[in-house]
């Protein structure tokens, strides 16, 4: 029996928006109503234009309409973008003949899928090209909806920085001017969403895989040097050791149950069996479950949270607002879209020596916050 | 019908009255990404309003498939689950795509039994904008009600609920009522059960949130024979009125209700003192000044000039005598006085 109650996963329309908009000097316009734009207009927090269909538009047609558009923004940005909505994709307006120059176009229908799959298709139309003078590597996973987004940009600049490596192209949260310039290599920062650019050297998520990925890098690229990121991945490593070690002389180790997008979830399932010995009740994911040694399922509507939390109940919730608010009863770390109720203000990252020492840091203050809490 | 096109999706306003009745499900017959985008706002809005109850949408999952060959399996499959839960009643909103592909939702809603099934032709921007769903969703649920005999109180109609300060207003409207001794009998639709919608014909007056649900107001008004003021009050002036119009409308006196308010309104004007004579700019994007303004422009002697200082002015325009305390509150505040 179909029954999705309450949706927790935007759909393809706003992946492609995403991408899109991640692209500085790429006008992107939302080819349908206002109700459509104003979604990804209020979570992205970027520019966006829309054609505000009506139903006048569906039955006259609405290419002049789109056309206007069009051309007035081809006088303002370097590019444009446009991402066609349901009603304009079933009425089947061949709107792609219509526009003049080359135009960005995703066909993105919500019902066609989900925020990944309309990400990845309109990273399929983005004009990258690999630069052979361009130095460093390519920045791959950003997204601006994840709330991860700065800060793993940030962190993957500071480390690769460290080993002498430069970041080229960001894909998705960078110039058009950059993408044209990418580098034949990217690592990535969340692998669920990778662009497709640039030769994949590996992941910045975790600190093991970091290094594996800087191992990787000094064997292509010249003045690689790995030295900063031994020290403090150590420094690091014995700091969370310790302060691990610490809460467990006086708990037990955390019941857990993580939300997210599948590479997010098992990663943070790895580092708290790792650390804390955490049980791992479920990875409740919004994309594609991938291999995965935890148990994994899909968790995209508010009954399929509330379902697998009951069936077995944990002391620790990573994910977002929504499922905050479905087990109240549990510690909470703010771990995916979307994040209501509480302010954030400063880049986290996930990624790298500093993102498991961030993740780290919010399970231990949130699992003693909790426990003093019941205590009280 | 010719809409705003900035205005936002029907299945928003239909929405934001729906997932009010706190024990019915309602059903988007869409994609899930339509079901999230209203569902992921109300989420956001019910905190910034401490709500902290999340709202049940159920969506039919529209897909490809169904595009191709048809909704309404999966909405009857949709239906099947939302009559799981045992709601008090379930409504139906359709999206722009159900309206699109032209799935025939009412013949698959007349199939159920054993709960009250309400369709609301939303059609998303093919039904037209936010404030039509708003309508349309007053209206159907309207069915739900009886008649009655008038008893003396009031029903407040279609209020704001994704506005910030419903509470408040809620809050001032009962204040004022309070004054002629009338009680609020319903909020029709405002947190309440479905079985509270039986008593909205009830009521001796209804009272509109704003003038643009005078439909509304009519429609209840020719089935249960309830007169109605077109909306909550605004400004002094328009708050004494209000006093008056509801007195009238209820055959009861306002007197000394009208002349207790008045005497607040005087300490009001009092405590902003500071603010008079002061340069100012009022900015009110799309349309006339509200009357109110002009009101607060001679009361205060304000002079506005080009640069004067740019004053905040509430949309929606404030309730009440307090709305417009607070908002006198916040242009001290501006201007420093």
């Amino acid at each position: 029996m179909r029954d999705c109650r309450n949706a927790l996963w935007p759909c393809a329309m706003t992946g492609a928006v995403t991408c899109f908009s991640g692209i500085r000097g790429i006008g992107t316009i939302i080819h349908g109503p206002s109700g459509c734009y104003f979604f990804p207009a209020t979570v992205l927090h970027r520019r966006l234009y829309c054609t505000f269909l009506i139903e006048e538009d569906i039955i006259f047609g609405a290419e002049a309409r789109l056309l206007e558009l069009v051309e007035r923004l081809q006088g303002e940005y370097e590019a444009v973008a446009v991402v066609n909505t349901c009603t304009p994709a079933i009425t089947g307006e061949e709107i792609r003949t219509c526009l003049p120059g080359e135009i960005l176009m995703v066909d993105s229908p919500g019902f066609l899928g989900n925020f990944e799959q309309g990400y990845h298709a309109a990273c399929r139309t983005l004009p990258a090209r690999t630069d052979p003078d361009a130095a460093g590597v390519n920045l791959d996973g950003l997204q601006l909806l994840d709330p991860f987004c700065s800060g793993n940009a940030l962190e993957a600049q500071r480390m690769l920085a460290a080993a002498g490596v430069g970041v080229a192209a960001r894909f998705c949260d960078e110039t058009l001017g950059g993408i044209r310039h990418s580098s034949g290599y990217s690592v990535h920062t969340n692998p669920d969403l990778s662009s497709g650019f640039g030769r994949g050297m590996g992941t910045l998520l975790g600190i093991d895989e970091t290094g594996e990925t800087l191992k990787c890098l000094e064997k292509t690229l010249d003045g690689v040097d790995l030295e900063a990121f031994e020290f403090e991945k150590e420094h690091v490593g014995n700091a969370i050791d310790s302060s691990c070690e610490k809460f467990l002389m006086r708990h037990d180790p955390p019941v857990v149950a993580i939300f997210s997008g599948f590479s997010y979830a098992d990663f943070a399932a790895r580092m708290l069996k790792y650390y804390l010995d955490a049980s791992v009740t479920i990875l409740g994911v919004r994309n594609s479950p991938g291999i995965s040694s935890f148990r994994t399922a899909e968790a995209c509507s508010l009954s399929a949270v509330q379902d697998l939390i009951a069936a077995d109940p944990p002391d620790l919730l990573l994910g977002s607002s929504f499922e905050r608010m479905a087990c109240p009863d549990a510690a909470f770390v703010p771990f995916t879209y979307p994040l209501r109720g509480m302010v954030r203000l400063k880049a986290r990252p996930l990624i790298g020596i500093q993102g498991i020492a961030g993740l780290m840091e919010d399970v231990l203050n949130a699992c003693l916050d909790h426990r003093a809490a019941l205590n009280t | 019908m010719i809409s705003s096109r900035t205005e936002g999706c029907t299945l928003t306003g239909a929405l934001s009255v729906t997932s009010s009745v706190q024990d019915a499900i309602t059903v988007i017959h869409g994609p899930d990404g339509c079901a999230h985008h209203n569902f992921s706002l109300l989420h956001a809005l019910h905190f910034d309003n401490d709500q902290l109850i999340l709202p049940s949408f159920l969506s039919s999952s529209l897909k490809e498939q169904e595009i191709i060959f048809g909704g309404e399996q999966a909405l009857e499959d949709a239906l099947a689950g939302a009559l799981a839960g045992s709601p008090g009643a379930i409504f139906v909103l359709t999206s722009c795509v159900a309206a699109a592909i032209g799935d025939d939702v009412m013949a698959v809603c007349s199939e159920i039994s054993g709960c009250p099934v309400v369709v609301i032709p939303s059609g998303g921007f093919l039904g037209g904008g936010f404030s039509d769903g708003v309508r349309s969703a007053l209206i159907a649920l309207s069915d739900l009600a009886d008649g009655g005999d008038p008893n003396g109180t009031v029903t407040l109609v279609g209020e704001k609920n994704l506005e910030y300060e419903a509470e408040a207003n809620y809050h001032e409207v009962r204040r004022l009522l309070g004054l002629l001794g009338v009680k609020v009998q319903l909020r029709f639709v405002r947190n309440i059960d479905v079985s509270a919608i039986a008593h909205l014909g009830s009521s001796s007056l209804n009272i509109l949130r704003e003038e643009s649900l005078t439909d509304v107001g009519d429609v209840l008004e020719d089935r249960f024979g309830t007169p109605y003021l077109p909306s909550f009050p605004v400004g002094f002036e328009g708050t004494l009125t209000f006093l008056s119009q509801v007195a009238d409308a209820l055959n009861i006196g306002s007197r000394e209700a009208v002349s207790s308010e008045m005497a607040r309104q005087k300490e009001i004007i009092d405590q902003f003192s500071e603010l008079r004579g002061r340069a100012i700019n009022v900015c009110h994007p799309g349309g006339m000044p509200p009357l109110f303004l002009n009101e607060l422009l001679e009361l205060f002697d304000l002079q506005v000039k080009e640069r004067g200082q740019n004053l905040p002015l509430p949309d929606p325009v404030p309730v009440g005598t307090s709305g417009i305390s607070r908002m006198l509150s916040r242009w001290k505040r501006v201007l420093h006085a």
